[in-house]
């Protein structure tokens, strides 16, 4: 008996060590459909060897395993395995599996010579040479970036071109050059202007148009002068003190208004369409460059949006804010949100079918000044009141400033022979390069300039071809990580580039340099430091671009023709409501559920109105719950929903591929070469459902359809902006019914978000894949999928966040490695 | 041309025309739309012409959102084919050009097959896969011109394009979308200072790229395959900045050619005002040998609505309804009277037949997104033009559209035996 329970046990062991594949399972339920005569799907299982050899392999049975964890595979309507069976094969495969991703590891988990994308280029040369790169973007016209499935940091997808390295040159010449301030600290100088903000005869004669007297723009008896229009003529004002020349420093400075706003409630009713009766005005302060970019019509092109305020009172108040501006830029104050334009609104009030009794007596006379003025001063409506503005400053904090210092120390030019240049270069290359120099690195760059010197160059511009080279380099533009362990600076700038998209700080390289950086405790310590610093704004506001693919509202913006979008300044509230959310949920640790299931979002007014719920006031975007609403978690996102859309209308095949791709990591087949395409009809009855017919009629169109449908019929109700809609139109009501693959049904967008609830473990493993895709900027392989496992493993435990996860995928092997 | 190279005078130049016109507060709008041209510019005697004779050019036409099949394709073919609606507004240079059904690449993707129009079908996800990338064909004409003239080509456009134009390198080139900039760029000299100015900076900047070429040397030797691509990936960039500052240096001292018009300055302008200045100055370029090659693009922010139209987005969706179609041709009818005014351009200035002019888009169908069965038309370079050519196809094979590029770079004066996904020459054009 004991022989025989010691062999029986020997059996049992040996049973478990090596697994065997379930090859016979796989032909009775589903060569039929993947196999000699058929391959749904481009895929086909009938040539799988009996042992797991090579990554294609090892790829086929993980994808075999999933679709039967989740019960999608068999269909439905085919042969269906015995419950217990299906539990016995899905272990054996899951052995077989982990006991081959040893063997095969290593393949293909290395990232390629990883270029910095432009927005990491962006922040590094901000941060390395102190400038403010949203005034000045030294990436403005760069190539956009080559994307690999939606990520624009991948190393081996990125492409380096002469293009490219031209804009190179060039933004790192003008980056030393603004960076460079040799003369004396600024002086703070304060300047103001009280009204009248309009000119007219011999002195407005060499003004710029904006400040000249026309037919609606009157200098007023009043001490103030009101803006009646949301465009330029009669609402925008100038700042004549800085006319033309601009602050003469790039820095901080206070800017003060003092307004009002005047007959918000208006009785002209549907006269003046375009705006919300009692609304607050919004007066937005810019910076503009009129030199160069004044148009003939009197318009600037280039222009920067400092500030936004928003207006209740009647009573005057001083509005204060600090604001950087650059060199050149002049203020400007702007009615953001008037009724219309000026000249249209003139046009509306006096042609109105009843003249308001207070415009009639001009709406007789013929155009001209004497009626425009009339009617002007005669309006009862929206008038954004302004009395005084004024500017002080440049505040600046040090001098010279970081990036000068970083470059020449406190040398002067004349104290530039050629010792202190090498001296100079060598500290700049340093800390532009992110780790110490290797023995002779900078000697070709070294002899470039002291050839220049030779032959007469200025010091100072041999040194800043030195440093404009340093720029362009290798060691500048790529990221520097070894094979294997990755050593301590690699894994500083690796962790830097994820977490903050820049070059890391000092504090990171002090650890790299004492080894100690890759000690799990330093480690999270460091990782909760970097996302305590607004730095890491980057890192969520950027992941969250190319994770739900925002590229696409810009490429195919929704049409002209959905105007409460423009007007409401949507687009902006719906990006900062999802990067709002992704940074509450990091900022409290919260499940990563809360994507899927969230009763609650951070809406504005404007925002709030576009879903359907009111009460809410204010500009600013605050936590609305959504209950008793449709939605919920990202689904309800506007930004989601648009994303998914193209801007026109709205095709479920399109929302459904965007949702599993974006939620689950599922990327669906392209269709058969030979599919007609949809033709859509207005002019029929039919529905998009009722034309995507076919795809549940003929079987193979159906096999893959059934799996991508459902998901985007289920979003059906909210139109290509997230609106929420009842009916296309016509009496054609929305039905947004459907059933997933594995049989559940719903009927409504809420009982739809019950059975995406569900599939939380899918949604964790594809957000934990990109993050971690994100952070290394190379794509995962099979073999990376222990980690990744690893990393869920430990996710599952009892109140882990989003916080948990970013340091897991930081702490992870896959991370500390290349 | 990269547009990096050309900088923009901030201090702006003498006014157009089009501000004498707006002092008038005439109706800006209607007076374009009834006039049909813009402006009424004077043209170069023909002995003002600056290349040799029998010089070949090459021109491409390109949009994003297709034009709509039914009212584009005549319903007969040959030479003496009935015109459709689309192309009746261009009828008289019926002579002068063939029309092509059934042509594409097999591209498919709707919005995102658009750009491999001039590239063979070669979409950008997948240029990595071949040794010439997505390389569309005016580049390889551009290549072909090098530095005979001052600009290897000309990429011109509305906004920011539709990414019709790719180089060796797999990079999309954006269009110059400001008349000013390229008047300034095709007929400004620069003064003495700046010149000597830019002369140093060119000096330097060659300087620069030997010390980025050295330094590459001494890079740690570990590199794996993946690693060395990317390098050398660098090192043809360093190459392609150094080959074109040769360019440049070599034109730096040369004079540009007088302008023939008035100056074209800053000014805040409508699309509709853009394209026809664009379209002249790109027929000025071709006339004064400032370049051989040239391309014209029109993206989906198209403003459709200073045609009194809906939104261009809106309307390629028409879903078959009568009304989007109705505004949708009067988009068309605009395209094709810019289109034809450019040739007569090209006419009148006698360099019609020797430039070849493609008009055409990735997109054939708008509210299909369909790339299948693109429209392609061909105009000019004294070849023999049949009408309407109706392609062989069958089922969904089509003859490639690359094959029709292989046979228009090889007029261009290319030797190379393919292009993109050609199987071969477009045998039924005869080509001189």
């Amino acid at each position: 008996m004991k022989s025989f329970c010691l062999v029986f046990a020997l059996f049992i062991l040996s049973l478990s060590v090596h697994a065997e594949l379930p090859r016979t399972f796989l032909k009775n339920y589903c060569f039929k459909c993947h196999g000699p005569e058929k391959q749904e799907a481009h895929r086909r299982f009938d040539q799988l060897p009996p042992a797991i050899t090579e990554l294609e392999e090892l790829e086929s049975w993980q994808e075999i395993l999933d679709q039967l964890n989740l019960g999608d595979m068999p269909p439905e309507k085919e042969k269906q395995p015995a419950k217990t069976e299906v539990l016995a094969v899905i272990k054996s495969i899951t052995e077989s599996i982990a006991e081959a991703h040893p063997r095969l590891a290593g393949k293909g988990q290395h990232t390629a010579l990883r270029r910095m994308n432009s927005w990491e280029y962006r922040h590094t040369i901000g941060d390395l040479l102190g400038l403010n790169i949203s005034a000045w973007n030294p990436t403005e016209n760069f190539p956009p970036e080559v994307k690999v499935d939606g990520f624009d940091n991948i190393g081996a997808g990125l492409v380096t071109s002469g293009l490219l390295l031209n804009h190179y040159l060039s933004a790192a010449a003008q980056a030393i050059e603004r960076a460079t301030h040799f003369g004396p600290r600024p002086e703070i100088k304060t300047y103001a202007q009280k009204s009248p903000f309009y000119f007219k005869g011999k002195e407005a004669r060499e003004l710029p148009k904006l400040f000249q007297v026309d037919r609606f723009r009157f200098i007023p008896e009043t001490p103030y002068t009101d803006l009646y229009g949301r465009h330029y003529r009669g609402g925008h004002i100038g700042f004549r003190p800085l006319l033309n020349q601009g602050v003469a420093q790039s820095g901080l400075y206070r800017v003060r208004v003092r307004a009002a706003a005047i007959d918000r409630r208006h009785p002209y009713g549907k006269t003046i369409d375009d705006f919300r009766n009692g609304d607050p005005l919004i007066l937005e302060l810019t910076a503009v460059d009129r030199q160069g970019s004044v148009t003939s019509t009197g318009n600037v092109s280039r222009k920067r949006s400092l500030a936004m305020v928003e207006l209740i009172n009647e009573k005057p108040q001083w509005f204060e804010w600090d604001v950087y501006m650059e060199k050149g830029y002049e203020p400007e104050v702007r009615f953001r949100n008037g009724t219309t334009a000026t000249k249209r609104l003139v046009r509306l009030l006096a042609t109105a079918k009843d003249v308001a009794p207070e415009i009639k007596p001009f709406s007789e006379m013929k155009a001209g000044n004497e009626r425009s003025y009339g009617v002007l001063k005669a309006y009862r409506g929206p008038k954004l009141r302004i009395w005084e503005i004024q500017i002080r400053g440049p505040f600046v904090k040090e001098w010279p400033p970081r990036g000068h210092d970083l470059m020449y120390g406190s040398l002067k030019p004349n104290d530039l022979n050629r010792e202190k240049t090498r001296e100079r270069l060598r500290i700049f290359a340093a800390k532009a390069f992110r780790r110490p120099l290797w023995q002779g690195e900078l000697s070709p760059i070294e002899s470039m300039v002291n050839r220049k010197l030779d032959e007469g160059l200025e010091p100072l511009q041999a040194l800043q071809l030195g440093f404009q080279t340093i720029l362009c380099s290798t060691s500048f533009l790529y990221l520097d990580e070894n094979s294997g362990k990755l050593n301590d600076y690699a894994l500083a700038s690796r962790l830097s580039y994820f977490l903050w998209s820049t070059a890391p700080d000092s504090e990171l390289l002090t650890l790299a340099e004492q080894n100690k950086l890759s000690k799990s405790v330093v480690l999270r310590g460091q990782v909760k430091r970097m996302l305590r610093n607004s730095k890491s704004n980057r890192f969520s506001n950027n992941f969250i671009r190319v994770w739900l693919n925002f590229d696409n509202i810009g490429e195919m913006p929704p049409s002209k023709d959905f105007k409460v979008y423009y007007r409401d300044n949507l687009e902006v509230a719906m990006r900062n409501e999802t990067q709002t959310f992704f940074r509450h949920v990091l900022d409290h640790n919260l499940s990563t559920r809360e994507f899927l299931n969230a009763d609650y979002s951070f809406l504005n007014r404007e925002l709030a109105l576009h879903y359907g719920i009111e009460g809410i006031e204010g500009n600013h975007l605050r936590r609305v719950s959504l209950k008793g609403t449709p939605r919920g978690g990202l689904l309800g996102h506007g930004s989601f929903l648009t994303a998914s859309a193209n801007g026109v209308d709205t095709s479920p095949v399109v929302r459904g591929i965007y949702m599993l791709e974006k939620l689950f990591g599922y990327t669906p087949p392209p269709p058969p070469d030979d599919v007609p395409d949809i033709e859509p009809d207005i002019r029929g009855a039919k529905t998009i459902r009722e034309q995507l017919a076919k795809h549940r009629e003929i079987a193979t169109c159906a096999e893959c359809h059934r799996k991508i449908d459902p998901f985007g019929f289920a979003l059906e109700n909210f139109d290509a902006i997230g609106r929420w809609r009842n009916e296309y139109g016509k009496n054609m009501p929305i039905d947004a019914s459907g059933e997933l693959p594995n049989g559940d049904a719903f009927s409504t967008v809420p009982e739809f978000g019950k059975h995406i609830i569900k599939r939380e473990g899918q949604f964790s493993r594809s957000l934990t894949e990109k993050l971690l895709t994100y952070a290394i900027g190379r794509e995962l392989v099979p073999s990376d999928r222990p980690a990744i496992d690893a990393i869920l493993r430990e996710m599952r435990q009892d109140n882990k966040g989003l916080r948990d996860l970013i340091e897991a995928v930081v702490l992870s092997e896959v991370f500390g490695k290349n | 041309m990269y547009s990096a190279d050309v900088k923009i005078d901030p201090s702006g130049e003498m006014m157009s025309n089009m501000r004498l016109m707006n002092s008038h507060s005439i109706n800006r709008r209607r007076f374009l739309q009834g006039m049909g041209v813009v402006l009424a510019l004077p043209w170069l005697e023909s002995s003002m012409m600056a290349a040799p004779a029998r010089t070949k050019r090459l021109v491409c036409f390109g949009n994003h959102l297709g034009f709509y099949p039914p009212a584009f394709f005549p319903k007969t073919s040959g030479a003496d084919y009935i015109s459709s609606p689309t192309l009746k507004h261009i009828e008289k240079h019926r002579r002068d050009f063939t029309v092509f059904s059934n042509l594409d690449d097999g591209a498919n993707g709707g919005h995102a097959g658009v750009h491999a129009f001039l590239s063979g079908g070669i979409r950008k996800e997948m240029a990595a896969g071949f040794p010439e990338k997505n390389i569309t064909i005016d580049q390889v004409a551009a290549e072909h011109v090098g530095s005979t003239t001052r600009f290897p080509s000309i990429t011109a456009g509305i906004d920011g394009g539709t990414n019709m134009v790719w180089t060796r390198s797999g990079v999309s080139v954006p269009p110059i979308n400001n008349p000013a900039q390229l008047f300034r760029a095709l007929f400004v000299d620069q003064d003495n200072a700046s010149r000597a100015e830019q002369r140093e900076v060119l000096l330097h900047r060659s300087s620069v790229l030997d010390a980025l070429r050295e330094s590459v040397k001494t890079l740690n030797g570990k590199l794996d395959a993946a690693d060395r691509d990317k390098l050398d990936q660098y090192l043809t960039s360093v190459r392609d900045v150094e080959r074109r500052l040769q360019m440049s240096r070599e034109w730096l001292d040369k004079p540009k050619p007088k302008s023939p018009i008035k100056a074209i300055g800053q000014a805040e302008r409508q699309h509709i005002e853009e394209m026809p200045l664009l379209c002249d100055l790109l027929a000025l370029a071709l006339q004064t040998d400032s370049t051989r090659v040239a391309t014209f693009e029109v993206p989906i922010s198209f403003r459709t609505s200073e045609l009194s139209v809906g939104s261009y987005h809106g309307l390629s969706h028409h879903g078959k309804g009568e009304d989007r179609l109705a505004q949708l041709q009067v988009v068309e009818k605009y395209w094709m009277e810019q289109f034809g005014l450019f040739l007569d351009r090209l006419k009148e200035t006698k360099v019609f037949d020797d430039t070849l002019v493609v008009l055409g888009s990735g997109m054939s169908d708008g509210s299909r997104h369909s790339n299948r069965d693109l429209p392609v038309l061909l105009a000019g370079g004294g070849v023999k033009h049949g009408g309407h050519f109706i392609c062989p196809a069958e089922g969904s094979k089509r003859v490639p559209l690359s094959n029709l590029w292989l046979s228009t770079l090889q007029w261009f004066g290319c030797e190379r035996d393919r292009f993109g996904k050609s199987t071969g020459t477009f045998s039924p054009m005869q080509l001189l």
